[in-house]
């Protein structure tokens, strides 16, 4: 049995830490949903194109249409090499987002409770979503999407146990 | 001692409370249903008018009053309610937050009360008994009080001990009157409101009032308004027109401000009674708010320039929140610096340290990001008006565009966090000063955050999350955050402390 004293300042930073990545058919699902959202709107610009009487109009449409997908497109594809987590023996830390750059930590003894969730495009590509809740406003829940399902079952276990034994 | 083992009902003057609220929820609607149908001279409609009235008005209290129970069992509180459709709410206990009495016009005309409960996770109002008689209600409290603090005892005792000695629910002997506010303190409180949003205020429930009444207003009036054109009366506006309008604005926002405050904080009081932090205030509205001092999770100070004048302060006390949800925090207004200093020390029993490691922030990123904001605005339509020779206003724009800038750049010199081995405190503002304290074992989770033009300068924003939501402060350097953030994580992972 060992029972050493721990200081709060001899403990590593995360920065010291590997982030792991998502799997990489997450990008490929991320891409496809992204397209798969902009589809409706292609089809509003093809009626418009029947309907409208000034050309202009359609073609500065699609134009932008197609410059807002590219940028969608290309930022979800450089968010993918940016996210990631590091799971620790008392934190959990995500990293998410491109242009707007977010690193939250949060111990597992602030942790209410953890779901697992899933969507029929996330079925489709075998991946999942693992929800982390903390009490008060929703500002401080992570939601971990695009994960391996038996990974984030891994995960769900790890932190309900270490929440259970500050509960 | 109260027995709330059988299932309890409220006072019989309750009834009377559900009927003045029917008859007020009801009375729109029947001024709206005599207007629309324009003649009461058909009997079927009178009728049916009348009994609707009478069932709602009348029956249905007598209803509500009889299925409104409540009674604890074991270690619950049971609140059962509903005619049609049944409500039956269970409270652990330990679980409730703190107890609050309110007591509005029509319950003092009828001397009674309400008790609210509040939770972590409830909304406003859910957890009400809304007709209680007074003595009922001030040992309901303690009743329920007792409960709680039993039971957090237990866990304080093994925690940390030494809250052992002023923690044994030595509610009667601990008493300490904290501030009282007279009628001169409640006037410089009254003055030294945001006097803006009253008189915007007043103009939202003028305009708002008016689309509501316009209807029966023209019906009567019809012929007034019929040669009544809104552009006429913009035509006629001119400079002593609009300047008797703003002297109106004004005079409305001071008055508001003035009667808005005094209804709020008339015979306002403030002790601290045990472990607990005791507020007394209102006018038409009574309220009594009782907050455990473990559950607060931060305070805030807030300033503006009529008020530093005044050298005081407003502070703003928060218990854990879900979202949305108003009712957790409790303003105490006029606070001097030697309350300020009290009311720090009384709830997160700290001792002011002066080795404080401030971190500042970074002035010129403040500066440059209202710029970028307010540049292409502002000077595109400062171009248009030199464009077309209008000299002086293009001159306003790019006056107002300057000490916008220099207004965050103050604003940036005064951001800065600081940290001590206990507390974290945020500070920011310059004109409008603002200063949150917590305590490191109460956050929940830590975020830095940047847009990507942020990352070549080398510099991060951070935000702190409680249970009663978020505070952030921006621009730092990273290295520097990259360590208090770093640290606080870690004294949050070593602390065993309840938090909630």
């Amino acid at each position: 049995m060992t029972n050493e004293q721990i200081l709060a300042a001899e403990l590593p930073p995360i920065e010291k830490s590997d982030f792991k990545k998502h799997p990489r058919r997450y990008l490929n699902k991320n891409l496809i949903a992204k397209t798969l959202f902009f589809f409706p709107t292609l089809i509003v610009l093809i009626v418009l194109y029947f309907v409208l009487d000034h050309e202009w109009v359609v073609w500065s449409l699609a134009g932008s249409w197609i410059i807002l997908l590219i940028t969608v497109l290309y930022s979800s594809y450089k968010e993918y090499f940016v996210k990631g987590y590091v799971l620790r023996e008392q934190d959990i830390t995500y990293r998410r987002g491109w242009i707007f750059h977010h690193e939250t930590t949060v111990p597992f003894n602030r942790i209410q409770h953890t779901e697992i969730k899933d969507g029929p495009i996330d079925r489709l590509f075998n991946l999942c979503q693992l929800e982390i809740y903390t009490a008060g406003g929703s500002s401080s829940d992570l939601s971990l999407s695009g994960l391996d399902p038996q990974d984030a079952a891994r995960l769900k276990e790890f932190i309900s146990s270490k929440t259970a034994t500050y509960a | 001692m109260l027995d709330l083992s059988t299932p309890r009902r409220q006072s019989k003057l309750s009834i009377l409370l559900y009927v003045f609220k029917n008859i007020k929820g009801l009375i729109l609607f029947f001024l709206y249903a005599i207007f629309g149908i324009g003649e009461l001279t058909d009997y079927r409609i009178v009728l049916g008018l009348s009994l609707a009235f009478l069932m709602i008005g009348v029956i249905a209290p007598f209803l509500n009053y009889y299925y409104f129970t409540f009674q604890v069992v074991g270690d619950e509180l049971i609140i059962q309610k509903g005619v049609l459709q049944k409500e039956r709410k269970a409270i652990p206990l330990e679980r409730i937050q703190s107890v609050n009495i309110t007591q509005n016009l029509v319950q003092r005309i009828l001397q009674l009360v309400a008790v609210e409960l509040e939770t972590a996770g409830s909304k406003a109002k859910e957890l009400e008994i809304p007709g209680l008689n007074r003595e009922f209600a001030e040992s309901f409290k303690n009743l329920l009080q007792e409960h709680t603090v039993s039971i957090e005892d237990v866990s304080t005792d093994i925690e940390h001990p030494a809250d052992l000695e002023s923690g044994n629910a030595s509610a009667q002997s601990d008493r300490q009157e904290l501030l009282e506010l007279n009628f001169i303190d409640l006037l410089k409180v009254a003055l030294t409101q945001n006097h803006l949003r009253s008189g915007f205020l007043a103009l939202g429930v003028v305009v708002g009032f008016w689309y509501k009444i316009q209807d029966i207003v023209e019906r009567f009036y019809g012929d007034i308004f019929e040669n009544f054109e809104w552009e006429d009366a913009v035509s006629y506006a001119s400079i002593s027109l609009i300047g008797m309008a703003t002297a109106i604005f004004i005079v409305v926002a001071l008055l508001v401000s003035l009667v808005t405050t005094v209804n709020k904080y008339y015979g306002f009081s403030l002790r601290k009674s045990g472990n607990y932090l005791e507020l007394e205030m209102g006018l038409l509205n009574r309220r009594e708010v009782k907050i455990p001092l473990k559950k607060v999770q931060l305070i805030e100070f807030k300033s503006n320039p009529l008020r530093r004048l005044l050298r005081y302060q407003t502070a703003t006390i928060f218990q854990a929140q879900s979202d949305g949800a108003g009712t957790t925090r409790v303003e105490v207004p006029a606070c001097s610096p030697a309350i300020m200093r009290q009311l720090q020390h009384i709830i997160f029993a700290q001792q002011p340290s002066e080795e404080l490691n401030t971190i500042p922030s970074i002035a010129s990123s403040h500066a440059r990001l209202r710029f970028y904001v307010l540049a292409l605005p502002i000077l595109s339509s400062a171009a248009v008006f030199v464009y077309f020779g209008w000299y002086v206003p293009a001159v306003l724009m790019v006056l107002v565009i300057a000490w916008s800038c220099f207004n965050a750049f103050k604003d940036g010199q005064r951001t800065a966090i600081q940290t001590d081995n206990s507390m974290i405190i945020l500070k920011k503002g310059w004109l409008f000063p603002i200063k949150v304290i917590m305590p490191v074992y109460k956050m929940q989770a830590i975020e830095k955050w940047r847009s990507i033009f942020l990352k070549r300068r080398r510099q991060t924003h951070i935000q702190l999350h409680t249970a009663a939501g978020s505070r952030g402060l921006r621009y730092f350097k990273e290295d520097q955050i990259a360590q208090v953030y770093n640290q606080i994580n870690n004294q949050v992972i070593t602390s065993n402390r309840g938090w909630m």
